[in-house]
């Protein structure tokens, strides 16, 4: 267990420790310095705050949890090419927790792929695309969710079509940890190992919260969510999903024949103080006092966040 | 509509213990009065509304009287087989209450718009159909469901609706009080209504929150010249063939109103009276002007209001179409 001791204290993170019995693997050691995405998660940030606020939508702390992992993904990681959103090469994405939605949008009006202006006059706003929940009238956007438990299928099919026709895009998938909930997520998880999806990446917001307070107090008990994909026959890890080079790290883990898991621990309403873990601001939108206040913290996060590393990276269950 | 629900819930659990609540992990700020009240009858099921309908089944097959709560077409589309063949199929005493009916969660988008939930739902057999108005119309359907076994669909809108006019009348009423079932309690909330032997031009058969909208078509019809009556339907299935035959022999016009697709709701509910009419019944039946969401998704999102607007399903839109069917007969 001497790789254990190196690797970041996880006590902190949702979700009991695994089992003694999973065999623990070397985690791959972490870039040294943390990739160029903090700036593009801490506007990010400022997008979703403004649009979630001046709109009176919700949902804004569903999305300051996934900027981080979106970040990286637009940011390091992803095939994404704004000059040519539908490059038939491109690397696929889907927010299966749909109310994500001003995540997505905000990393498209980053980088480049939809207009900044556009997005924060028109979100959640009559005769807009912008809808709450993501959607594909967006450019950009593969799928409309909302519906959870909705993607991970969808995921599947996509990297299905890839080996099919012999292509070597990946497709990227995030979801809820509540919404874990859905049965089909299960569903499609067992044939994403079936198949040997190797080219299907899963990305579990893994916040503690859903629509009630905290996932395993107030709904179902989802316990290692890791675990669990490795049960399902997949290469699961865990890491912190505000760390950048965490994040780059467990994505690019070499995961040869089968799909990866990514847990990425993570705080609701990350970045802002007084969204932090409250389940408030899964419905509430910020006063326009509560949104300078929520902007002035994000602002001083400019300085990015500090090289870590990825936490118990385990390969799965021999297939 | 939604607190209107849960407290009058709340109040008939006191008296009935084997009344349970099961939530699709929804319903924040609306259902703990409940669960404080009652910890042990009140269940999150998680977001997991395939199973939720199982669990309800197996509650109400073992005695319970199970309510259970969610929103848009989580409750209804996405466990529709459930429904079909545990619920309905068994005839197990389980009331699914659905949050966001039409367009109440407008800006969310479309897996948020409820508008075939009354398609599907009616298309069950022993499913009831229940879509009040208002919050009195929804306490009224909440007493009803509280004495009437069976799978119940109870469509609601959201929070913070005003009553119709009239609702006095049927405030503290229960079902019983009529001397008759829901199906025939059908209301008229506008302020003025012809007498039975008067001329009629047109003929409402609104449902739902946006009956709203056809009580103000129907004042600025009657500012126009044009006769009008509106009904409420909170009702949808059963629906009262004997009313709409009645209705339609007496306007000139009926006009069926619902933040639904045209295609399975009370529009081709009432289409089916109407068009049977001519064997049921010696009288002629007026013409039927549907109002409902055409067969198509918006392609742009908004308010409810907004949305309304678009589809011409607001009071504005409700005028103008009956004007132009009035004008082309
Ligand atoms: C099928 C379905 N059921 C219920 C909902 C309502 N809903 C929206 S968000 C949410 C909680 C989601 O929790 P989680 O997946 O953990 O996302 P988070 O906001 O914490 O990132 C629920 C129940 C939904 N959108 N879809
Ligand atoms: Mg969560």
């Amino acid at each position: 267990m001497a790789e254990l001791d190196e690797i970041t204290d996880v006590s902190e993170f949702a979700g009991p420790e695994p089992s003694a019995s999973v065999p623990v693997l070397a985690a791959p050691s972490a870039p040294a310095s943390a990739p160029e995405t903090a700036n593009l998660a801490r506007r990010m940030r400022e997008d979703c705050l403004a649009a979630t606020s001046s709109s009176g939508a919700g949902h804004v702390a569903s999305a300051l949890s996934a900027v981080d992992i979106l970040a990286v993904l637009y940011g390091s990681v992803m095939h994404a090419d704004p000059e040519n959103p539908k490059d038939p090469e491109r690397d696929r994405f889907i927010l299966s927790k749909g109310h994500g939605g001003s995540a997505v949008y905000a990393a498209l009006a980053e980088t480049g792929f939809i207009d900044r202006n556009d997005l924060l006059k028109n979100y959640y706003t009559d005769d807009s695309i912008f809808s709450g929940h993501v959607s594909h009238a967006v450019p950009g956007v593969e799928l409309s969710t909302g519906s959870l438990g909705q993607g991970l299928g969808v995921a599947c099919g996509m990297a299905l079509a890839a080996r099919l026709d012999a292509e070597n895009w990946r497709v990227f998938c995030v979801m809820g940890d509540g919404e874990c909930d859905e049965g089909s997520v299960w569903e499609a998880a067992l044939l994403a190992s079936t198949l040997e999806l190797d080219h299907l990446i899963v990305i579990v917001d893994r916040n503690g919260m859903q629509s009630f307070g905290p996932t395993d107090e107030t709904a179902l008990k989802l316990g290692s969510l890791s675990e669990k994909f490795r049960s399902f026959g997949w290469a699961a890890l865990d890491c912190d999903g505000h760390d950048h080079a965490a994040l780059k790290a467990a994505l690019e883990t070499p995961h040869g024949g089968q799909p990866l898991a990514v847990i990425a621990h993570t705080v609701k309403g990350k970045g802002v103080s007084f969204m932090e873990g409250d389940i408030r601001w899964h419905y509430d939108s910020a006063s326009k006092d509560e949104l300078r206040r929520a902007l002035s913290e994000v602002a001083l996060q400019d300085g990015g966040f500090p090289a870590g590393t990825v936490v118990r990276a385990q390969e799965g269950a021999e297939a | 509509m939604r607190n209107t629900f849960i407290q009058a819930l709340v109040d008939q659990a006191a008296k009935d213990p084997s009344i349970m609540l099961l939530t699709g992990d929804l319903g924040y700020r609306v259902v703990e009065v409940f669960q404080e009240a009652y910890p042990q009858r009140y269940l999150n099921c998680g977001i997991a509304e395939q199973d939720m309908i199982e669990v309800a089944a197996g509650l109400a097959l073992e005695g319970r009287k199970v309510f259970v709560y969610s929103i848009s077409s989580f409750p209804t589309l996405r466990c529709l087989e459930q429904i079909r063949d545990t619920v309905c199929y068994h005839n197990l005493d389980v009331t699914i209450i659905c949050i966001g009916g039409g367009f109440a969660y407008g800006e969310l988008g479309t897996t948020h718009h409820a508008t075939e939930d009354i398609a599907a739902m009616r298309s069950m057999p022993n499913m009831r159909v229940l879509s009040p108005a208002d919050p009195a119309e929804t306490r009224l359907v909440a007493s009803y469901c509280f004495n009437t076994p069976g799978p119940k669909y109870v469509r609601l809108n959201r929070g913070g609706e005003k009553d119709l006019p009239g609702a006095d009348a049927i405030e503290g009423l229960e079902v019983a009080d009529f001397g008759a079932p829901l199906e025939r309690v059908m209301r008229r909330p506008a302020r003025q209504t012809p007498a039975e032997d008067a001329e009629l031009d047109v003929a409402f058969l609104a449902t739902g929150a946006i009956a709203q909208e056809a009580n103000e078509a129907a004042q600025a019809l009657s500012e126009e010249g044009v006769s009008s009556l509106l009904l409420t339907v909170p009702c949808v299935k059963p629906l009262d063939a004997d009313t709409v035959l009645s209705l339609g022999t007496w306007a000139k016009l009926l006009v069926s109103l619902e933040e639904h697709t045209t295609i399975g709701g009370l529009g081709s509910a009432v289409a089916s009276v109407v068009a049977s009419a001519g064997i049921t019944s010696d009288k002629p039946v007026a013409p039927l002007l549907e109002i409902g969401i055409p067969d198509a998704f918006p392609e742009v999102v908004g308010s409810q209001r907004h949305l309304r607007h678009l589809f011409g399903m607001d009071a504005e839109g409700i005028v103008s179409k009956v004007r132009a069917a009035l004008s082309s007969r």
